[in-house]
């Protein structure tokens, strides 16, 4: 139950049936170079031993032995250096997942060696980098895809298919919780460090953000922002944030993410969505177990369909087929865009109005990179 | 204690709520049912002086259903408690009756429930909470739902340590239709009040409410409240309403629970309502997720009940609603709070979002 609380990974955990959703059979084998051999870095191994046109190949971190369980796990090389990796040939696609404030600067050497890549969120601590990474995987022509693994999943999917087809007429307001307690170790985490994490809005606000633009079909114009430092006084980052986003089109959400819940291995996943006609609403028992237990009290997550599966599927046709990627790398770069008024807001106590950088120049590639996707 | 219960007035005609035939009486009624000791033992009668036509026909409708009369001068003989739904329009061209009322029931000790105070113009609801600071009780039902109750047992006695944010839905199907004074006035002073019965005092602090005008097709407004309440209580709100509404459907909150509760007929009002479809007559989305520093409570108001599985799905509600509650502690004298001073602090901090809304700016409050 724990793990299925953060937000990094989808609320409900997969099932063996997951290969069901894979691409056709005998595609073009791509191969996974995987930076950064954290706890995320598992679960796109896993998606990738599930997909019969991926293979993880190679796998580099400063930490060798994590690296090295990874690779071994997984029958991948170990490589010695980010630039051995990039210039390996048996990679095709590199994963990013590294800690925030690295993104850029990992990214724009991906872009320059030629390589696919999957980044983790948040794509960029600033707006401006975020387009500047996209204008250079534009130039390069090559595909980028940021891990807002959120809306490849199920739940994520059947709401925009019920707000799609009419079910509650026109959206007008939302409430999206993720609410869990404590993972985030001790005082020494990087996730902790303003500068390294960019804060809550950042680490994991944006897979909030992302699904209200996406579900409420409008781009944010301005936020609200609530921040509290519930589990400590003395952390530098909010660890409860309440984010009021209102759209283009009048409709407003309120994101919560908090990693201050008590009792520690809480998780709540709350998801209201309000219309002129009706309302959609995900009980907090919709899974449809309830643990009462001396180790955890709370709903336990139903399995569902791998959403990494999903999500590196799109990758894989992206760069085999010249599919679009899904969610654009616009709509990632909005989303920083969007976390950034959060976390001005909850400095301010103010509305504070969403900017987005200028669109990166139109390219030839284009249609690698932007689109609507799904 | 025990007495008969006087309906005083039938509301205003504008408004198209007609809270004593939909709330009022029925909860009485489910009172008189149950029959325990100190329970009202019937309607004294129903005092409505207005010649409103509109007004009179609701006032006839009252007296025969409750086995009472229709009355033009206030007798408090026997009477246990009030109900009073005066007219806001009367009352705000200085027609009205409630001064009257109320100095009547202060000078015989008899208790009164107070209809929507936040309805009433405020230099109304200024001057009765002045002249008035005991004696009437706002009926701000939700608060006294059993979940609500358990919950502010709980949060009292430290159960949850210090609160830090309390999230709620009310999301209510078509109802009586959105109110021409606005859904923050009508609807949102519920939820509000919640939140103000469970931090235990007056909200003060900072924060905002945006508010989407009523659709094209009728359907009500939509609000989001998100507030930081002192000292460091996080509030968001999810209101509105869908549909555009029928003065005799019961999926509104108010009809809803005036419908609920033990008696049998109550129970198959419930059901049906239950039955239907979205914007036909669904129960409220209306719960509330507490959250503390040792813990936190989930409380859901479409409870308690139970579902019953056949050719389709309904429920079958037990124990008393809101109202019940409500007009029992009133009865009982045990419901003191909120009272109409409370209420006019509601209606400030309405005021305060709505300025937030049209000036798009957090306010203090």
């Amino acid at each position: 139950m724990s793990a299925s609380a953060d937000p990094d990974r989808d609320p409900t955990p997969t099932t063996s049936a997951a290969a069901s959703v894979t691409a056709p059979a005998a595609p073009r084998v791509l191969g996974l170079g995987v930076v950064g051999a954290g706890f995320i870095a598992e679960s796109h191994a896993l998606a990738a031993a599930a997909h019969p046109g991926v293979r993880l190949a190679s796998v580099y971190d400063r930490a060798a032995g994590a690296a090295g369980a990874l690779a071994g796990r997984y029958g991948a090389s170990i490589a010695p250096s980010l630039e051995a990796l990039l210039a390996d040939p048996a990679v095709d696609v590199v994963v990013l997942g590294t800690p925030n404030d690295t993104h850029r600067e990992l990214a724009l050497q991906t872009a320059a060696a030629g390589k696919h890549l999957l980044l983790e969120k948040p794509l960029t601590l600033t707006a401006t980098d975020a387009a500047e990474v996209v204008l250079a995987f534009q130039q390069a022509e090559t595909v980028l895809l940021v891990g807002h693994t959120h809306r490849h999943s199920d739940y994520a999917r059947a709401v925009k298919a019920a707000i799609a087809r009419g079910a509650i007429g026109e959206p007008r307001s939302m409430r999206l919780t993720i609410a869990g307690g404590w993972i985030w170790g001790n005082w020494g985490a990087w996730v902790l460090d303003p500068v390294r994490s960019g804060g809550h809005a950042f680490h994991n606000g944006v897979h909030l953000y992302d699904l209200a633009r996406w579900w409420l079909d409008s781009e944010i114009e301005s936020v609200y922002t609530l921040g509290q430092r519930v589990t400590a006084g003395a952390l530098q980052i909010d660890d409860a944030l309440t984010t009021t986003l209102t759209t283009k089109a009048g409709s407003v959400a309120v994101c919560e993410i908090s990693r201050g819940e008590r009792p520690k291995n809480t998780s709540i996943f709350e998801i209201v969505i309000h219309g002129s006609r009706g309302s959609l609403v995900r009980r907090w028992n919709s899974d449809g177990t309830v643990l009462l237990a001396d180790d955890g009290c709370g709903p336990v997550p139903a399995p569902g369909f791998s959403p990494f599966l999903r999500q590196l599927d799109v990758l894989h046709g992206a760069v085999t087929g010249g599919c679009e990627v899904f969610p654009s790398p616009a709509d990632a770069v909005h989303a920083i865009a969007v976390a950034e008024a959060a976390s001005a807001s909850a400095d301010s106590g103010e509305i504070v109005p969403v900017v987005d950088p200028p669109p990166a120049p139109a390219h030839p590639s284009a249609a690698k990179t932007q689109g609507a996707g799904q | 204690m025990s007495g008969t219960v006087l309906l005083a007035g039938t509301g205003t005609a504008r408004f198209r709520q007609n809270h004593q035939r939909y709330m009022y009486l029925p909860a009485v009624k489910h009172l008189i049912d149950e029959g325990l000791p100190g329970s009202p033992t019937g309607v004294s009668g129903v005092f409505e002086p207005s010649s409103d036509p509109a007004l009179q026909e609701r006032a006839g409708y009252l007296a025969q259903t409750s086995g009472s009369r229709v009355i033009d001068t206030i007798d408090l003989t026997g009477v246990a408690a009030v109900i009073a739904c005066p007219d806001a329009d009367a009352e705000a061209a200085g027609a009205g009756w409630g001064t009257e009322l109320l100095q009547a029931a202060a000078d015989a000790g008899v208790p009164v429930l107070m209809d929507k105070p936040t309805l009433l113009p405020a230099d109304v609801l200024r001057d009765w909470a002045k002249r008035f600071p005991t004696g009437v009780t706002a009926a701000h039902h939700p608060r006294f739902h059993p979940a609500i109750t358990a919950c502010r047992g709980r949060i009292a006695t430290g159960g949850l340590g210090l609160l830090h944010a309390v999230h709620g839905e009310l999301l209510v199907g078509s109802g009586d239709g959105p109110h021409p004074l606005g859904e923050l006035r009508n609807l949102a002073v519920y939820a509000l009040d919640v939140v103000q019965a469970l931090c235990g005092y007056p909200l003060h602090g900072k924060g905002t409410a945006q508010i989407q005008p009523p659709g094209p097709d009728g359907t009500g407004e939509s609000i989001t409240i998100s507030v930081r309440v002192d000292p460091d209580v996080v509030v968001t709100l999810l209101v509105g309403r869908s549909g555009d509404g029928d003065a005799d459907d019961p999926s509104g909150i108010d009809q809803a629970a005036g419908q609920a509760g033990t008696s049998p007929a109550g129970a198959r009002a419930r059901a049906a309502a239950t039955r239907a479809l979205p914007g036909t007559g669904v129960p409220p989305v209306h719960r509330y997720r507490i959250l503390g520093s040792h813990g936190q409570l989930l409380a859901d108001l479409d409870s308690p009940v139970m579902d019953l599985y056949t050719d389709t799905l309904s429920r079958v509600p037990f124990g008393p609603s809101s109202l019940d509650c409500l007009v029992d502690g009133v009865i009982r004298r045990t419901a003191a709070q909120p009272d109409l001073a409370s209420a006019l602090a509601m209606a400030d901090l309405i005021t305060a979002l709505e300025t937030s809304n049209a000036e798009h700016r957090a306010v203090q409050f």
